[in-house]
């Protein structure tokens, strides 16, 4: 789940090597935090927050396999 | 030649009938006792951004553990198809709404200005059938009771889709009201 989230942010930001993704994973769910440089945070939310929505969906889909919850935090990174 | 083909389909990430090819040079080396040397030319039948595109939902069908095959159908529009491809569709087409989002953000930061089109397990083709069935008996209806229905929301190609079919229809016009994602279409007499 992580290298998927970590997929669908780098391939939408303009500094896909600072992107760092920590994720947390339990018997039912998966928590998945991922930091983004503060110029790369609108393009991972979109406009309208479309695209964050977006990479939500794609990771509750893929957790249906694994029967798992997962949650996706979005922020910025610490400087 | 075969050699000279896989490298190429590798680097593109294409199957082989999604190119056009062409045999740029041959040369026989000492009348052919040392083989031939061919130098083809491979280039793709549709856009770069399809291919982009393409590329970029295999490695993604992958790290989603989707068990599905990708293919180009015509121009703009990629096609899914397998086992999983009922997983992408989502509940009312909500998985391939997100997947289409991402791809065409994704290829639009490498500088493809066009979009892709998807769709997985036939979803859409299905969808588009039963609109034009509503829109037709809706219009029926609103000819006999000479007043205006307002359809369900729908997303933005679903609209077009009553539109396209009712674009010239004599005694019935179309418009679209409210703000997304709870825009619907009025089907209103003339």
């Amino acid at each position: 789940m992580k290298d998927l989230v970590s997929f669908l942010v780098k391939s939408l930001v303009d500094h896909p090597e600072e992107v760092e993704v920590m994720a947390l994973e339990g018997r039912k769910s998966v928590l998945v935090e991922v930091s983004v440089k503060k110029d790369d945070m609108g393009k991972v939310i979109g406009r309208k927050g479309r695209l964050i929505k977006a990479i939500r969906e794609l990771s509750r889909a893929a957790g249906i396999k694994s029967r798992k919850k997962v949650i996706v935090e979005l922020l910025p990174l610490e400087e | 030649m075969e050699e000279a083909k896989e490298k190429i389909l590798q680097k593109l990430g294409m199957s082989e009938e999604e190119v056009e090819w062409e045999v740029v040079e041959e040369e026989r080396r000492f009348l052919g006792l040392l083989g031939q040397k061919v130098k083809v030319r491979g280039r793709p039948k549709v856009g770069l951004h399809v291919v982009k595109a393409k590329s970029l939902l295999r490695d993604l069908l992958k790290l989603m553990k989707v068990e599905a095959s990708i293919n180009v159908a015509n121009g703009n529009t990629i096609v899914i198809e397998g086992r999983d491809a009922g997983l992408l569709i989502g509940r009312r087409g909500l998985t391939l709404k997100a997947l289409e989002e991402w791809v065409n953000m994704a290829i639009s930061k490498e500088h493809y200005p066009k979009r892709v089109e998807l769709d997985a397990g036939g979803y859409k083709e299905k969808r588009k059938k039963k609109l034009r069935e509503v829109a037709l008996k809706i219009a029926r209806k609103v000819e006999e009771e000479g007043k205006a229905f307002t359809l369900e929301p729908m997303a933005a190609w679903e609209r077009r889709v009553i539109h396209m079919t009712l674009k010239d229809h004599p005694r019935v016009y179309t418009i679209s009201v409210g703000g997304e994602p709870y825009r619907r279409v009025v089907i209103a007499p003339k």
